[in-house]
């Protein structure tokens, strides 16, 4: 039997190894940084078979290049922006802090996926919708109702309220009962008129966000159920 | 899914062991490459080779890439002109990055000018250099730099090139017999094309894109 | 002597990548890291001169960037960490 060529051997064993590293990351950031590492283990193969051009070449390109491509290329896309409307009891800031059913779903889901954000407040839900369509922001939250948000807009479906119209208004439940404690409105000038959803509404650029909401919201029901029964506490008058 | 993924590194894992094959036997082509170099009339073989023996592979390779270029220009041409951009403004991370594209480019250049003595070539060197303006561009205002590059004409630089490099490698298949001179010359132009080719690609998606 | 300083230099990788894995904050592993890997490597460059000095320019370029580079990069990691969770990040 021939000499075996243990370093050769060894050398060429790192290709697979960092190539199984890169593959069972969790995290983005951190395959591209395994990447890296692969693209300088396949430049040292390179050099041990004798090829000092592609050695250089491919030092320059897979390991400099390529990550600081993707490097730029995440961190430009991996903040997601929620733009939000004020709303009591569903999304609101108490001292610089955010409070309520829709603004701790966000924070669970952003901490499950490990995904960082961004808030931005807007004035009213017209300004909201039109950032959202401009492509400023890439959630938005905030009391929206299914019926308000536009056809050309997908819809991830939070829970269901009910829309009671008064004086000629509609309102939904979260405001109307932010109404009454606030003693502006008497509870009997209030009719039910008709089931309709609260939902976080996601452009349809950003199709992959609107899966990942769309399932942890499926898959955590109770916690859900949960959430809204502590902060709002039952959802009937 | 996640098996798939496992056997295909498998595969590649069994591929990659078969390349020591190639260590056993050095001695075969040693005589035609010693042939060649003498040819060419310069020490480094690979260059030697890619840019005159086998010129028609780098006359073609630098065709497709102004083409890939052209293609990328005119398509994100058509997108509207975006918002703001997305830059890097924390001043040591600027420090370092600046100091690295100044690294970067010194890089490229000796690879470039040294190209037929030691390995490097044109392709790695532009390569270097166009990372270089790219993160030069990304730690400062992107406008005024693409200012200052149209002051030294770099599109008309660069649409001239691809005739001229065409031109130099035809030089060889002239009937004399003089060690070919162009070979630096195609090195340096290489890595000019390859770098203004990367800067305008990564301008034009900064431009269009925010940022890349 | 010369393979006394490339001994000593993988020594130092070693200790200092042993160092990381039982420590727990990151600012102590950026300290090790930094030195560490800076110092070692360049013992080993050292060492490699004195077996060859005719390869005295690509060394001494590559020493040259290590010298820079090693302490420039854990001083900006260091940075970057402090900043964190500023502008973007849980509100």
């Amino acid at each position: 039997m021939e000499k075996i060529d243990v370093v050769g051997i060894a050398i060429v064993l790192l290709l697979p190894i960092t190539a199984i590293m890169t593959i069972v990351q969790r995290r983005l950031l951190h395959a591209v940084i395994s990447r890296a590492v692969f693209g300088i283990s396949a430049s040292l193969v390179y050099m041990y078979l004798k090829a000092p051009d592609v050695a250089i070449t491919e030092a320059l390109m897979g390991a400099i290049l390529v990550t600081l491509l993707y490097v730029i290329a995440i961190k430009s896309s991996g903040i997601v922006r929620v733009g939000f409307v004020p709303v009591y009891m569903l999304m609101e800031k108490v001292k610089d802090e955010m409070q309520g059913v829709e603004a701790e779903i966000l924070k669970r889901f952003f901490t499950h996926h490990h995904l960082k954000y961004r808030l931005v407040e807007f004035e009213n839900q017209r300004e909201l919708i039109q950032a959202l369509k401009d492509g400023f922001i890439d959630v938005a939250c905030g009391g929206i109702l299914a019926s308000e948000a536009g056809k050309n807009l997908r819809i991830t479906y939070l829970e269901t309220k009910r829309l009671e119209v008064e004086d000629g208004r509609m309102l939904d439940l979260v405001r109307a009962r932010y109404e009454v404690i606030m003693g502006k409105l008497h509870p009997s000038l209030l009719k039910i008129v008709e089931n309709d959803f609260y939902v976080f509404v996601v452009s349809k650029e950003n199709e992959y966000l609107h899966e990942l909401l769309t399932n942890f919201i499926q898959e955590k029901q109770e916690e859900v159920r949960n959430i809204v029964k502590e902060h709002i506490g039952g959802m009937d008058k | 899914m996640k098996y798939i993924k496992l056997v295909v590194v498998i595969v590649m894992m069994c591929m990659t062991i078969l390349l020591l094959e190639t260590n056993s036997e050095d001695k075969r082509g040693s005589d035609h490459l010693q042939k060649i170099v003498m040819e060419n009339g310069v020490p480094n073989g690979v260059t030697g080779i890619y840019l005159n023996n086998r010129g028609y592979d780098t006359m073609f390779e630098v065709l497709i890439f102004s083409l890939a270029i052209m293609a990328a220009v005119h398509y994100l041409s058509q997108i509207k002109e975006t918002r703001e951009f997305v830059g890097i403004s924390d001043e040591s991370t600027t420090t370092v990055a600046r100091f690295a594209a100044l690294m970067a480019g010194v890089v490229g250049i000796s690879l470039a000018t040294f190209g037929h003595l030691s390995p490097g070539g044109g392709f790695a060197a532009g390569v270097a250099g166009g990372t270089a303006l790219v993160m030069y561009a990304i730690t400062s205002d992107i406008h005024l730099i693409q200012a200052k590059l149209r002051d030294f004409r770099v599109e008309i630089l660069e649409k001239f090139l691809v005739p001229s490099i065409i031109v130099l490698i035809f030089t060889n298949f002239l009937p004399f017999k003089y060690p070919p001179v162009s070979i630096p010359i195609l090195n340096i132009l290489i890595f000019l094309k390859v770098s203004v080719g990367m800067w305008m690609v990564a301008y034009i998606f900064m431009r269009h894109r925010g940022i890349l | 002597m010369s393979t006394m300083l490339i001994v000593a230099g993988t020594a130092l990788w070693v200790l200092g990548t042993w160092r990381l894995i039982r420590v727990k904050s990151f600012m102590v592993k950026l300290h090790f890291l930094g030195i560490s890997d800076t110092l070692g490597s360049i013992l080993i460059m050292l060492g490699c001169l004195l077996k060859s000095p005719s390869a005295f320019m690509y060394i001494g370029v590559g020493m040259g960037a290590l010298v820079v580079w090693g302490t420039f990069l854990p001083h900006v990691m260091a940075k970057g960490y402090m900043g964190r969770g500023q502008k973007s990040g849980k509100d």
